[in-house]
């Protein structure tokens, strides 16, 4: 079973609620209905339900990833819009789905590790792990209990993916637990990508301590940068998709049509490693003004069916947990359909990305009278104070 | 993730999917006007106190504090398991090496070879021309040294490795070279015998971060010593003051300016937190000195750096043990032959070249001794000039001069940058 946690938002969040919700008395099924509210399900939904403050934690990171969503992709034709179309959208595996797995599994790391450090999740840990991982030749050690950041993984790492530390094997070498189906996998990749982004962002200040300068002795501490970072990074993620190709295993067919030879196709546990085609340049268009193109094509007669043999042992399905995996190609979002509202009234930067924002169809010049801050200065240490001052500027909207 | 499993293939990408039951209504999320989630952008630069305290204090301390305690533990196992009990002299040097070669590898691992390897060759060329030829036993040693560490730099060791071990190759240098030089110059009568060398070099107390001590005073470990006479309360003075300095370096000085406008501001943070940086290391490394018995004046004066007489006294006052040597060893010889400019540069020319070859360091040392060459001339035409204490260094007390007051402050003043900049 999956967890479509927190890519499906429904009603307002107050943030006093966010704020609030250790100290409220709240019962199981209050909190049931919060987290309902944010789309959590299944194994998230009882892991929410069990205290406040994981509830609050989720929360927060709901709230996190919508904000970021929506301001990542504010000049892309789909800007991350909520309420069914979300919904309709999880059903799938585009580009997008992609995107809102990552995103979420990465708020929910950013924003565990954050709460752990500053102590409102109780049962983060300092275990002595950290220790074991160096080997034994590096003398310089990172420095500290930088396990807040290995405890958002694993938390995130539990929901998104599932991932169980022991595995019980049955003779015939196939693990005993439930298989998992395609689209569960896919996210379940997504997710680990998504969460690999905030660990590698995570990067350590150190500092070299010798006589004249040398390096004997260096200490070194973790810092987690702003989320802004992340999910910047994660955009990057979602720019450089690429298309999965599953290959049955039993049955030696392919599960899907032949992928256009204009991306870069990633097969999945091929005996040899990750043969990418990458044949013409990556598409400017984006994949929504391709689906005229689109026509069913025949399989390749290179694909030979292949015979039984075991997956190779990486650490994902797919191969490279640094790239989003979909499957799909993302349907039309210029005009509204169950997938979106269309791009119809979105705001837009001359000159950048008007053309593909409004899809051909032109956009309308305003004059609005815009408020901004300016004059500021430094009244006491950290407080600014600023006037405001209103001016003419020209806002564009697509037809 | 190693738990997936190929098994079901079911999944059609066109059909609508209904295992996902759609318990939500079609209600469409409306975002309230004014964003309450904090851009936490703005809060990335400044940490809050006790979120430094967190993040940067106690890492640092807590990491620094794993390495540091096996250097200051194996050097109060040596000082009491030699010198408050009665042991031969013999092994008392055993002892001396055995917890220096721990030391060494619990912080080094396997960049002890590079140390090793110049022990070796050092020791072996001192005894060598020591049994063959009785003059010139300094500069043979000095030279053997100097093509070791050459060789090591820049053709044998990783320059990561070798940037971490340097600064105790150039104490393992500095050391073989004075027992060298002390036999030409018969301070030291009989050629110390292997052990008492190897005792001397691994010495636990100054193997790591130094700081150099003579031959002289690392034998008077042998002597007795009694609970009474150690130096416990400067001990923990020294303790004191090193990881203080060690937090200002790491965290304080970046937390204070942590944006400066200027890049002068930037160039002024950067030099004070490898001063810092420094200070830390010279009080660790009087406290592990100090804990294992050997006797020092003191290693470096932050007080005399930072408010400095002269640029001159800088340079003393910044390794003293180290100062000592150079100036015994490097400067003395040349300076009766070639003269004071000489000399200097000579001496300089050295210590770059002891620092491992470092273009940067090289330049700043160079610099270094154009800047109190001039410095030291124009002060000594000043004092005579005007007849007052203005030298560079303090004046003796019989110096003559008639003006023995304050007047150096306005003349340091003009001084007072370079020492920030230059460094």
């Amino acid at each position: 079973m999956s967890a479509t946690l927190l890519i499906s938002s429904r009603r307002p969040l107050d943030q006093d609620l966010i704020n609030n919700i250790s100290s409220l008395n709240l019962s199981v099924t209050d909190l049931g209905k919060l987290c309902g509210r944010v789309g959590v399900d299944g194994r998230g939904w009882r892991m929410c339900t069990r205290s406040p403050e994981v509830a609050g934690v989720m929360l927060e990171a709901a709230w996190v990833s919508v904000v970021h969503c929506q301001r990542v992709m504010k000049y892309e034709r789909w800007n991350c819009s909520l309420g069914h179309s979300r919904i309709m959208m999880v059903k799938k595996v585009y580009r997008e789905t992609a995107l809102l797995q990552g995103l979420s599994a990465a708020a929910l790391t950013h924003v565990v590790a954050r709460a752990c450090a500053s102590g409102r999740l109780t049962r983060c840990s300092c275990d002595e792990s950290t220790v074991t991982r160096t080997e034994n030749m590096r003398v310089w050690r990172w420095g500290g209990c930088g396990d807040n950041l290995a405890y958002g993984t694993r938390f995130a790492r539990r929901l998104f993916v599932g991932w169980t530390k022991k595995k019980k094997k049955t003779k015939n070498g196939k693990s005993s637990r439930r298989s998992r189906d395609f689209k569960s996998q896919i996210d379940a990749h997504n997710a680990y990508a998504g969460i690999k982004v905030v660990q590698e962002a995570t990067n350590s200040a150190c500092k070299c301590h010798g006589v004249s300068g040398s390096c004997a002795m260096k200490t070194c501490w973790p810092q987690l940068p702003s989320f802004t970072h992340s999910s910047r990074a994660v955009k990057t993620l979602y720019d450089n998709a690429v298309l999965a190709d599953a290959i049955n295993e039993v049955t030696g067919k392919r599960k899907r049509k032949r992928p256009r030879s204009r991306r870069e196709v990633v097969r999945s546990f091929t005996g040899h490693d990750f043969p990418f085609e990458i044949g013409e340049a990556r598409p400017l268009l984006t994949p929504a003004l391709q689906l005229t193109n689109r026509g069913r094509r025949r399989h390749r007669d290179d694909a030979k069916p292949r015979k039984m043999r075991k997956p190779k042992r990486t650490k994902s399905a797919f191969g490279d947990p640094r790239k989003f995996v979909y499957l799909d190609d993302s349907p039309n979002f210029c005009r509204r359909t169950k997938y979106g509202p269309g791009t119809q009234g979105r705001e837009c930067q001359l000159g950048r990305n008007c053309e593909s924002l409004c899809c051909g169809r032109g956009y309308d010049t305003i004059n609005r009278l815009v408020e901004e801050q300016c004059r500021c200065k430094v009244v006491l240490r950290y407080r600014v104070q600023c006037h405001t001052c209103s001016k003419m500027t020209e806002v564009y909207t697509c037809k | 993730m190693e738990d997936f499993m190929y098994g079901d293939y079911d999944y059609d990408p066109n059909a609508e999917d209904v295992e996902y039951l759609d318990y939500y209504d079609d209600e469409i999320y409306e975002i309230p006007e004014d964003e309450p989630w904090e851009d936490d952008d703005d809060m990335e630069s400044q940490f809050t106190i006790s979120e430094l305290y967190e993040y940067c204090v106690v890492p640092t301390v807590t990491d620094s504090a794993r390495h540091l305690y096996n250097i200051l533990m194996w050097s109060l196992i040596f000082s009491i398991s030699t010198r408050f009990v009665r042991v031969p002299a013999c092994l008392v040097h055993l002892m001396s090496a055995a917890c220096g070669c721990v030391v060494a590898w619990q912080l080094f691992g396997q960049r002890t070879v590079y140390m090793a390897s110049l022990t070796g060759v050092g020791g072996l060329s001192l005894l060598i021309s020591n049994a063959l030829v009785k003059a010139r036993r300094g500069p043979w040693t000095c030279v053997a040294c100097v093509v070791v560490m050459t060789v090591c730099e820049l053709w044998w060791a990783d320059p990561v490795d070798w940037h971490s071990i340097r600064g105790a190759q150039m104490i393992i240098l500095m050391k073989v070279v004075s027992v060298g030089y002390d036999l030409d110059a018969r301070t030291l009568t009989t050629c110390p015998g292997i052990f008492e060398l190897l005792g001397y070099i691994l010495n636990p107390g100054s193997i790591i971060f130094g700081p150099w001590v003579s031959f002289k005073t690392y034998m008077k470990v042998l002597e007795p010593a009694s609970w009474k006479t150690w130096p416990i309360l400067r001990i923990l003075q020294s303790l004191a003051a090193s990881l203080l300095f060690l937090i200002k370096s790491t965290c304080v000085i970046s937390w204070i300016l942590a944006d400066p406008g200027n890049k002068w501001m930037l160039a002024y943070r950067d030099a004070l937190a490898f001063r810092t940086s420094h200070y830390f290391v010279s009080y660790m490394s009087e406290v592990s000195a100090l804990l294992a018995g050997l006797e020092l004046v003191g290693v470096a004066n932050p007080g005399s750096i930072e408010v400095p007489r002269s640029l001159g006294e800088v340079v003393v006052f910044w390794n003293m043990p180290m100062h000592h040597w150079l100036k015994t060893y490097v400067f003395k010889p040349v300076r009766g032959q070639l003269g004071v400019f000489w000399a200097l540069l000579f001496t300089y020319s050295m210590s770059a070249l002891f620092h491992g070859l470092n273009f940067q360091l090289a330049a700043v040392l160079l610099s270094l001794g154009f800047y109190t060459y001039v410095e030291h001339s124009l002060r000594y035409k000043l004092a005579s000039a005007f007849d007052a204490c203005i030298l560079a260094r303090p004046c003796p007390e019989n110096c003559g001069h008639s003006q023995k007051g304050m007047l150096f402050i306005p003349i340091s003043f003009l001084f007072f940058f370079f020492p920030c900049l230059s460094q």
